[in-house]
């Protein structure tokens, strides 16, 4: 199962984060996204693209982000999503956890 | 997470799944569109197209599987895999309809005995009453201080001291045999209602489909404008659910009585099985003919016939109400010790079976629970025992499954997800078993005319107590060969299906199962047996009446507000003119018909012992007979004379039977002696044989006989016309009919039976019985024997090698027939030693039950074994068979 690989580089639980920050960025689709990922993590964050997909259904069903269809700049038809404001305290709050965490993680190591 | 966030997710959740369809769609156009933006993009930094195609899909990944976890977001995965196993478990079905047919219709079995007791049970004992907040509803009776039994009726002043009690709003009295003819809206008709003091619908609280209970101020008032209260059943029965029948006057015993309310469905009264179609306010006490004897019910303190239902006060106990009607009790008992010793006052939630039958009650539910649940428990062995089989030849399907990575958890909910389907389908089944069992058991008659009702009706509860007895066996009975199944020794069943253990091993769990089954069945079919006996011994039983082509037709003269005087006028033309009818030989009256499992006591007092009542007194059955009674039953006349029509009315004799004669004067000629019965001395004018009284199976038990032409007392069964004809007793039903029609156009005639069918009716207990464990003894031979022969002929599948290997060696056809008969006709035989060791030991228990036999009868206990061995056989015999019949070059070369 080696395509699982490339998904398994983030830290669990991480992708969703991801997501949400990118989107507080405006309205993006899900390419977008992908692309936004990619650019802003230098290329090292290497996301399986599909994978963004049932990380975009999970969201919506939460209740995090909504996605309605609409036109992208090249003219195809493509879903926009943008975060709600119960997106906005979960992202707030998942990267609370993430500092805590990965600052801990960083102490144990010693690179702190 | 909030609440209200909690919520917002589930509808999300909802609609989710409700549109997973559509949004498949999209989302598969939603990745498409990435897709293209992404091989746009590609080309545009100089790819061709077909290299930015593969690139592109090379760094989205699979979108098969992208799609699945998406769909796993809408649908939980359990769901999903929920859904597939039952699919695929459908198919297996379909594919192994013998199998499934074995499996559904053994756990239908075992479920539907249980469903049909639980269904009794629940009438019985737990469905709670129809009326407002029913655990508040009291019921309070007299209880025996030394005892400790209760359930007893009280005196009228006794209630009316216990009224005021503290811990109840309102304590109402009520006596539910009141047996009174309605006579308008068509043939009059005898029915069965309850005297009630008029705060009783205040107190009980039913809901009402018209109208009103009474008024409390006015309706106990003696001899107050006469109300009636009817029940759902009456006004649809009788008056055609008339919208406007409030306020009409109905005719009621010959009176006009106005109805003011009409109970809502399902109510009838407050007693478990004893129903009540009307309800008679307190006002109307003296048109109660069993409450106007000698005593004066409303006035005397030693006339018990009162029940009282009380609703406790808000905030009140169940316990706390109880310390004070025992106070209330106590006190009574001091203040008039004579009427009250040693009995005080019991309180419990009302709607139950009466405290005093309880007990007994209760233990009859478990016995019949304990016979249906080891049916029950064949069935489950069973239905493992098929799985077992089964999953050992899936074996080759399991194994492949787990080499290619199914989990095993996996593969034990899909084996689970089976015998849950299978328990299920038979669950469902099984209640349509019970629904038709309860509807039989309506049709069992009382042989005495009391207004019992043994209608079993299921409700919710017995639906969700088969569904979860399904459920409950399917996991149970599935987990074991589910287990087994998935442990298999990979490497070794995918090599050769019969690698592992080929042989029946000798204590395998399967033959285990089935020994168990067929213990239990011959269990169950010894019981069976015995009941059957005794009721063919009770059916050809002496009863001491030579006659059997006699007629019976009840009614109730008092009922018609008869005065004595017109009563004995209109028995004696009854007589005549049914006498007059051509074919009958003789006809005659009685208040008490033998046989009818009820009885009407008395006590007598011989002459020569008048100076020590209590310690001389006899007791007897008592009967007010009409001449000729002996020789209408064709009970011998031993000595003396009947009574006859033309004796003179100032003299009171009796006759007695040879029992009580011997009882109350031993070694002596009872003709011409005295006893004083009911503060009278009456003249011994006849010594008749004893006659069986109450039940067939009864030892000889004294009765009294008297006069029913001057009987000052009638009775609340009515009287009873007997009429011995030539031939066929039914023939004359009609013309016996008209006959009392002819007299009173207003009787109700009610039970117009031939002896044939009372004396059937009479044998109710040993026919229940036999019926019972007939069915449940004949479920357990099909059942066990659909197991044995399931277990036989797959041990003969899973050594068809083998026998081909000893048939290519040599071995006749005939061995392989005995070594496969032996294998199976071992495993009967020691279930049936099992199983006769333990009838032996239950029959004792039982012997109590049965008449006319011993408890270990040998008829049973040698038939029964050998009509189970034969069974046993044939079910051997199929597979064995199949065995010998082998041709060894295929079965060598097989698989």
């Amino acid at each position: 199962m080696g395509k699982d690989k490339a998904r398994n580089e983030l830290l669990p639980g991480t992708l969703d984060m991801l997501v949400l920050k990118t989107l507080t960025h405006g309205h993006l689709h899900g390419y977008a996204i992908a692309q936004l990922l990619q650019q802003i993590s230098g290329d090292v964050l290497q996301v399986e693209e599909g994978s963004l997909y049932p990380a975009l259904q999970r969201l919506e069903l939460n209740g995090w982000i909504e996605g309605e269809w609409g036109v992208s700049s090249n003219n195809r038809r493509a879903r926009f999503y943008k975060l709600t404001p119960g997106g906005r305290k979960k992202l707030s709050s998942d990267t609370e956890r993430y500092k805590e965490m990965a600052g801990a993680i960083a102490r144990v190591i010693g690179i702190a | 997470m909030g609440l209200a966030m909690g919520i917002a997710k589930w509808k999300r959740r909802v609609r989710f799944w409700r549109e997973h369809v559509r949004r498949a769609g999209l989302l598969s156009e939603e990745m498409e569109s990435h897709l293209a933006m992404k091989v746009a993009d590609l080309m545009e930094a100089g790819m061709t197209e077909r290299d930015a195609r593969s690139e592109a899909r090379r760094q989205f990944g699979s979108v098969t599987r992208q799609m699945e976890e998406s769909r796993a977001v809408w649908i939980a995965r359990w769901m999903t895999d929920l859904v597939q196993d039952v699919c695929f478990a459908a198919r297996t079905f379909r594919k192994q309809p013998g199998f499934t047919a074995a499996a559904v219709l053994s756990s239908a079995l075992g479920i539907g005995g249980c469903a049909t007791i639980f269904g009794i049970a629940n009438v019985a004992l737990l469905r709670p009453l129809p009326v407002e907040a029913p655990s508040r509803l009291m019921s309070i009776s007299r209880s025996y201080v030394k005892t400790g039994e209760a359930g007893d009726t009280m005196s009228y002043p006794n209630f009316l001291d216990l009224r005021p009690a503290r811990s109840f709003q309102a304590i109402a009295g009520y006596f539910p045999l009141v047996a009174a003819t309605i006579s308008s809206n068509g043939e009059p008709q005898r029915y069965w209602g309850s005297l009630v003091t008029a705060n009783y619908f205040d107190a009980v609280r039913p809901r009402f489909a018209l109208g009103r209970g009474f008024d409390a101020a006015r309706d106990d008032t003696r001899g107050e404008a006469p109300a009636v209260v009817v029940s759902h059943n009456l006004w649809q029965g009788r008056f055609g659910g008339d919208a406007h029948i409030v306020g009409k006057t109905i005719e009621m015993n010959k009176r006009r009585v106005k109805v003011v309310g009409v109970t809502a469905a399902g109510f009838r009264g407050t007693e478990v099985a004893m129903v009540s179609d009307f309800w008679w306010p307190m006002s109307m006490v003296d048109q109660v003919s069993i409450l106007t004897g000698q005593k004066n019910s409303i006035a005397d303190r030693d006339d018990d016939w009162i029940w009282g239902v009380g609703r406790l006060r808000d905030g009140v106990g169940m316990k706390e109400a109880a310390a004070e009607a025992e106070v209330i009790g106590k006190r009574l008992a001091a203040q008039y010790p004579a009427p009250n010793r040693d009995t005080s006052l019991h309180v419990e939630t009302a709607g139950q079976v009466n405290a005093g039958l309880r007990r007994g009650v209760e233990a009859f539910f478990l016995l019949l629970m304990a016979v249906t649940v080891l049916v029950l428990l064949t069935a489950c062995a069973n239905v493992a025992n098929l799985l077992l089989a089964r999953s050992s030849a899936r074996q080759k399907e399991i194994a492949t499954r787990l080499a290619i990575g199914a989990g095993r958890g996996r593969l034990l909910r899909q084996l689970l997800t089976e015998s849950v389907m299978l328990a299920l389908v038979g669950g469902a089944g099984g209640y349509l078993l019970a629904f038709w069992a309860a509807s039989n058991i309506g049709k069992f008659r009382l042989p005495f005319p009391i207004p019992i009702d043994l209608t079993v009706t299921l409700d919710h509860r017995v639906v969700l107590f088969s569904a979860a007895l399904a459920m409950l066996t399917g996991i149970v009975f599935g987990l074991a060969p589910a287990v087994r199944a998935t442990r298999t020794d990979l490497t070794g069943a995918l090599k050769d299906g019969s690698a592992q253990g080929g042989m029946l091993r000798r204590f395998g769990l399967r033959n285990i199962l089935v020994v168990a089954q067929i213990a239990v069945c011959m269990l169950l079919l010894i019981c069976s047996g015995l009941f059957l006996r005794s009721l063919q011994a009770s059916r050809t039983a002496k009863t001491g009446m030579q006659n059997r082509n006699v007629l019976y037709m009840a009614f109730d003269p008092s009922l018609n507000r008869y005065t004595d005087q017109q009563s004995r006028q209109f028995m004696a033309e009854l007589i005549a003119r049914a006498e007059a009818l051509p074919g009958v030989e003789s006809a005659t009256l009685t208040t008490n018909v033998p046989l009818s499992l009820a009885h009407i006591g008395t006590r007598v007092l011989p002459d020569d012992k008048l100076a020590d009542p209590a310690k001389n007194q006899v007791s007897a059955e008592l009967y007010a007979v009409a001449p000729r009674f002996f020789e209408t039953l064709g009970i011998p006349m031993l000595s003396g004379e009947d009574f006859r029509a033309d004796m003179p009315a100032a003299e009171d004799v009796a006759i007695m039977n040879e029992t009580l004669a011997s009882k109350a004067f031993p070694h002596q000629n009872p003709i011409g002696r005295r006893v004083s019965y009911q503060d009278r001395m009456v003249r011994i004018i006849g010594v008749v044989a004893t006659a069986k009284t109450r039940s067939v199976g009864e030892d000889p038990r004294g009765s009294f006989y008297v006069p029913i032409l001057r009987s000052q007392r009638e009775n609340v069964f009515g009287v009873t016309l007997l009429v011995k004809t030539k031939g066929d007793p039914a023939a004359y039903a009609n013309a016996v009919r008209q006959a009392a029609r002819g007299l009173d156009s207003a009787l109700a005639i009610f039970d117009v039976r031939t002896m044939e069918t009372h004396l059937r009716n009479a044998l109710i207990l040993p026919r229940m019985g036999a019926a019972m464990f007939g069915l449940c003894g004949a479920m357990a031979l099909l059942i066990s024997i659909v197991g044995l022969y399931g277990v036989v002929s797959f041990a003969v599948a899973r050594r068809t090698k083998e026998i081909g290997i000893r048939m290519a060696l040599g071995a006749a056809r005939s061995q392989v027939l005995g070594m496969v008969l032996r294998q199976g006709l071992g495993l009967a035989g020691i279930g049936c030693a099992i199983g006769l060791a333990m009838a032996l030991a239950v029959s004792r228990v039982a012997a109590g039950l049965l008449y006319g036999i011993g408890a270990s009868d040998w008829v049973t206990f040698v038939l029964t074994p050998l009509v189970l061995i034969v069974v046993a056989l044939v079910a051997c015999l199929i597979p064995a068979r199949r065995a010998a019949n082998l041709d060894p070059t295929t079965a060598l070369r097989y698989e």
